[in-house]
């Protein structure tokens, strides 16, 4: 089932068919999300996507064993994952490392596969019946970048056949258009935000008709201003998380160059919009003006539809846009477009 | 068949994205369509009559596309109806045979496409009669087309479509009322909307208040000693948040009665007490009073801004109606309370309490209840220490208000007023503050600003007792060095314990008022002498014993690149000819120890003091070996202690922190590493012990037990160490002046940073402390 055979009704009910609960899956650089149970989101799970490495102790093991933190052991150290990685990076004022850089999986690190499938393992349960249906997202191409995504694709689908599950890719951001416009004949533009990459998706009555992504994310933001104002892109991540406002004046450097880097980061995703959509064949003429969808974390500082919504304005776009919107759970939507896609073939 | 032609579209695009948008836009109008990748297939379709209509899209600048239309045209030209990318090939199409009517060029346009195909099933619906004109043929197809267009973009819309067909109606029913009555109708109506809209507005911008229930304040971190002692707190708003049922009754009514006296009556707005305050307005001519409820209060304190606007109040009634629908009375006013700002930076009543009385909440009496619910509505106008008699009178307005409330008799009212005002603001706690500084500078840098707003609790590893008879013995020391006429010094003093390499107690200077630099942990100043115990390490571990020989000979040095030669002399000026390794430690010779150094050579002895703890930079040139390398106090100590144990002693200052959800987030919970051989440790144990029992650290005897240290001396008396240990702790003293000048004149190790030692380590309680498990020595 290709996502144009999405059918526009809301299907969020739990799965009964097809052996058991369906799982969406939002496979990001900077968390991994389970999602499942519908509307509810109970039992849905994110994880940081990062792991965190410490010597191998026989009492660092017992105190990680003692407080039931995920960590798996190789060559004399120990890999400490997920949220547990960062929260012993802040306490030990180091830096989590990734698995996966600008949205693909990291090959510069040597356990990185290892560390995400230790990650998704409680994740993905195995399913009560093989051959279940699991939709997980992938990235668009980058732009000039065309095929980078397939080794990516590819490692997650072996991954999940190898759990004994019948693997489904579905475009990241066209998972956020199924999640947040699906009253909307699934018709307009999703853009997902990420810590490596924004993934943008039009799409026509489900029909992903352009995808692509920018290799500039969350991370290109903590990086850009950490350089900047000399200080650790972990500590300016955690600002911009935690007290980033971009509707109101920047207070100190930090939030300088946070606001900077947004607009340079909306900006580029609005000329890239412009760009990619006046170039394409497969964008319809439209009578009517479209929403736009904006998830991920990246979105989250309160402000920043409205900051992108401004960028939007500086460009040309080849069709009207009726407005900007939030989407509901933007760490969830990619999770609960995917989860729904697997709903919808499990119904079908 | 002809049933199932009508209608039905076979569809082949060259680019399948196109195709399927082609699709699904015509599947959504109620055509049957197919789509095919082969063309072969499409035309088949057509052949076999399973579709009426063949839609064929294409990029006409591709040959191959072109030469493709051309043959299909050839055969199947009254039922092809061409999508292509550019329009101004439409000529050419048509010299192939293909309808122009039937050409679509451009962007893909599904409305248009659309349009064609209902406008070929019109056509093969059957032909017009024959006596209708072709003006009005022409005429039914524009309609039909139009009906098409809307057709298309209503297929296209949202699925509701209840609101239009109700505006609908309603213009359609206006329109058979008269107009004046129309216009006045039209009128009100235009009013009413843009009210509705303007509410709507307000209340669709509603922040959630869910959010309240994971609602946090900024919080204080506390940090405590080892003991339990609170030493500092850390904040940005002086909040320590306190549950309802720990404010005292009276307490609650004050604010009540001054506040909200129907506050148990309304549901969150209160329309008597608003139609008084418009009144008093009115009569006062301008903005007097408020008709705010405890309940509005809480919203614009906890989900708007301060902004004095028409949208902001009606939000803020919103607001607290949602609030009292999700929350009881009792949780609003225990958010109220705890949210509320009585100056002095104190958020929340039991901030206040301790700025205001030094006391907790819970011990409030009904004067000091009502003087803090006289605070919020302006806490600098009716500060008692800035304006103690606004403050009286307001605080007896509230007591009054009581009264009229039926909280208070008249006795209790009386008693009540005639209480005194508190005139002293009661500071938090901030002892060894040194100590705090060096645990805030290593908290700050892991929790960065989140420290002061976070409510963790931190244990760190102070003795208060031990941090006590630090600052006592830095006290008497600096008595003695005045009693001799030296003044203007400073002293710090450092002690961990052995086992665990916890900061038991550390002094950084004399006067933290005065200067807040931290000799202990942030001067690096020489240690002279006392570095030299790292030379001996390095020989005993190349193989040297206690009773080994070495020469105490003068010696030459080139430094400076050979510019200049160095000679090292002896305190007393004399050389002593052949003396043990022990004996050169005791009697603290430098040219014994310069002669061993080469012996040993310095690449291993730096390589030794940075093993057992030494991080400040050791520079490769032969004064280092008496101590020319700067090096603070905590590291000097630190290394002292891994010669104690034979482990490495890393300064720990935390020793556990605790969230505010009460989970422990820092439980280190290492051992030191051994990094030293037992005979090693047992030879530098020797020598140190004999340095107390026969050398310069003599003056340790009066402790009557077993201690070991060295002493340190810089050039011209500028600094003045002894750093030495028992069984439990290892303790450093240093005496200088910041400016690096001379002490005073014999005013050595032993004679100046000695005695302070001495007088920290007889005030060690002998029990009551771990005793360090130490390695076999």
């Amino acid at each position: 089932m290709a996502p144009g055979s999405m059918t526009t009704r809301r299907k969020t009910a739990r799965s009964s068919g097809g052996g058991g609960p369906s799982i969406g899956l939002d496979i990001g650089t900077a968390n991994i999300v389970a999602y499942r149970n519908g509307q509810s989101e109970k039992g849905t799970q994110m994880e940081a996507n990062a792991f965190f490495t410490v010597p191998s102790m026989p009492n660092t093991r017992k105190i990680l064993e003692d407080k039931a933190v995920r960590f798996f052991e190789k060559d004399e150290r120990l890999h400490i994952l997920g949220n547990a990685a960062e929260e012993f990076a802040n306490i030990l004022g180091g830096t989590t490392r990734r698995p996966m850089e600008d949205g693909l999986v990291n090959l510069k690190e040597d356990d990185g596969i290892q560390v995400i499938q230790a990650i998704l393992d409680p994740m993905v349960p195995e399913p009560a019946q093989k051959g279940q249906p699991l939709w997980f997202s992938v990235p668009g191409d980058p732009l000039d970048r065309n095929g980078a995504v397939l080794f990516n694709e590819s490692i997650f689908k072996t991954y999940l056949k190898g759990r004994g599950y019948t693997p489904r890719p579905i475009n990241e951001a066209m998972a956020v258009v199924v999640s947040e416009l699906s009253d909307q004949h699934a018709t307009g533009i999703g853009i997902s935000m990420g810590g490596g990459m924004c993934n943008i998706c039009f799409s026509y009555l489900s029909i992903p008709a352009v995808t692509y992504s920018i290799q500039k994310g969350g991370d290109f933001i903590d990086q850009t201003v950490g350089r900047s104002v000399g200080e650790p892109a972990t500590k300016i991540k955690a600002i911009k998380e935690q007290e980033l406002d971009l509707s109101v004046a920047p207070r100190n450097n930090i939030e300088h160059g946070l606001h900077a880097a947004y607009d340079d980061l909306f900006a580029s995703l609005a000329e890239s919009l412009a760009r990619v959509l006046r170039g394409s064949d497969n964008v319809p003429r439209l009578n009517q003006a479209l929403p736009i969808v904006l998830s991920g974390g990246t979105v989250l500082p309160p402000g920043s539809r409205e900051r992108f919504a401004a960028c939007l304005g500086e460009v040309d776009l080849p069709v009207r846009v009726a407005k900007v919107v939030q989407a509901r759970n933007p760490l969830y939507a990619t999770a609960k477009g995917a989860y729904m896609m697997a709903v919808a073939e499990d119904e079908s | 068949m002809r049933a199932d032609r009508k209608k039905s579209v076979a569809i082949y695009a060259a680019r399948p994205v196109r195709g399927q948008i082609i699709a699904k836009s015509l599947a959504l109008c109620g055509i049957r369509v197919t789509l095919d990748d082969d063309p072969e297939a499409a035309i088949r379709k057509i052949e076999s009559g399973a579709a009426a209509l063949l839609v064929v899209d294409v990029n006409n600048h591709l040959q191959e596309e072109i030469e493709l239309v051309r043959g299909m045209a050839t055969h199947l030209a009254d039922c092809l109806l061409v999508t292509h990318t550019d329009p101004r090939d439409r000529d050419v199409l048509e010299e192939m045979g293909v309808d122009r009517t039937r050409c679509i060029g451009g962007p893909l346009d599904p409305e248009q496409t659309f349009v064609a195909v209902d406008a070929f099933f019109a056509a093969d619906d059957g032909p017009p009669p024959a006596d209708q004109s072709t003006g009005k043929e022409k005429g039914r197809l524009k309609a039909r087309g139009r009906r098409a267009r809307k057709a298309f973009q209503r297929a296209l819309k949202a699925p509701d479509r209840r609101v239009w067909r109700w505006w609908t109606k309603l213009i359609r029913g206006l329109q058979m009322l008269r107009p004046v009555r129309t216009m006045a109708v039209s009128g009100a109506i235009l009013a009413a909307g843009a009210l509705a809209g303007y509410l709507f507005w307000c209340l669709s911008t509603l922040p959630d208040i869910d959010r309240l229930n994971h609602y946090s304040p900024f919080k204080a971190t506390k940090l405590y000693s080892y003991g339990n002692q609170l030493l500092a707190e850390l904040y940005e708003q002086r909040r320590t948040p306190v549950p309802l049922d720990r404010i005292p009754v009276h307490v609650r009514q004050a604010f009540i009665a001054i506040e909200d006296a129907r506050y148990f009556q309304h549901s969150g707005i209160d329309p008597i007490r608003i139609a008084g305050a418009l009144w008093a307005d009115i009569k006062a001519g301008g903005f007097r009073q408020g008709g705010s409820t405890i309940t509005q209060q809480l919203s614009k304190m906890i989900f708007l801004k301060p902004e004095k606007t028409m949208t902001r109040k009606i939000k803020e009634m919103a607001i607290a109606l949602m609030l009292e629908r999700r929350y009881s009375k009792d949780r609003i006013l225990e958010l109220y309370l705890n949210q509320a700002y009585f100056g002095c930076q104190a958020y929340g009543l039991q901030a206040a309490a301790e700025a205001y009385f030094g006391k907790p909440s819970d011990r409030l009496t009904l004067a000091e209840g009502a003087l803090l619910a006289a605070l919020p509505k302006a806490p600098n106008a009716y500060s008692p220490f800035q304006n103690p008699e606004r403050a009286r009178r307001r605080r007896d307005h509230v007591l009054q208000r009581m009264q009229v409330n039926g909280f208070l008799s008249s006795d209790e009212y009386r008693q009540a007023t005639g209480a005194d005002l508190p005139s002293v603001f009661h500071e938090r706690a901030y002892r060894s503050p040194y100590f705090v500084d060096y645990c805030q500078k290593y908290l700050e840098e892991t929790y960065g600003d989140r420290l002061n707003t976070s409510g963790l609790t931190v244990y760190t590893t102070l003795d208060a007792r031990l941090q006590a008879a630090a600052e006592a013995a830095i006290l008497k020391g600096m008595a003695a060095l005045e009693a001799r006429g030296v003044v203007g010094v400073q002293a710090a003093l450092v002690a961990l314990a052995l086992d665990t390499g916890h900061i038991k107690a550390m002094v950084g200077g004399t006067d933290y008022d005065r200067t807040q630099f931290n000799r202990a942990a942030q001067a690096l100043r020489q240690p002279g002498s006392a570095f030299k115990p790292f030379v001996y390490l390095a020989a005993l571990q190349k193989g040297y014993q206690t009773d080994s020989h070495i020469q105490d000979m003068p010696v030459t040095i080139a430094v400076n690149n050979g510019r200049q030669t160095w000679r090292p002399r002896n305190y007393t000026g004399r050389f002593n000819g052949e003396v043990t390794v022990k004996e050169a430690l005791t009697r603290s010779l430098n040219a014994a120890t310069v002669n061993l150094a080469l012996q040993v050579g310095l690449t291993d002895i730096i390589g030794t003091a940075h093993k057992v703890g030494i991080r400040s930079k050791i520079h490769a040139v032969y004064p280092s070996v008496l101590g020319a390398s700067e090096v603070t106090l905590l590291e000097l100590a630190a290394a002292y202690g891994a010669l104690a144990t034979g482990r490495r002693i890393e300064p720990v200052c935390l020793d556990r922190i605790i969230d505010k959800a009460s989970a422990t987030i820092w439980d280190p919970g290492t051992e030191p590493a051994t990094i030293l051989p037992s005979s090693a440790v047992a030879g530098i144990r020797e020598m140190l012990a004999a340095v107390v029992s026969d050398g310069t650290g003599r003056r340790a005897l009066a402790l009557e037990r077993t201690v070991y240290g060295k002493t340190g001396t810089t050039n011209g008396n500028a600094d003045a160490l002894f750093v030495g240990f028992d069984d439990r702790l290892v303790v450093g003293v240093w005496v200088g002046r910041d400016s690096r000048e001379p002490i005073g004149p014999k005013e050595t190790g032993a004679r100046a940073a000695l005695p302070i030692w001495v007088e920290f380590m007889r005030q060690v309680p002998v029990e009551g402390m771990r005793v360090a498990a130490l390695g076999s020595p």
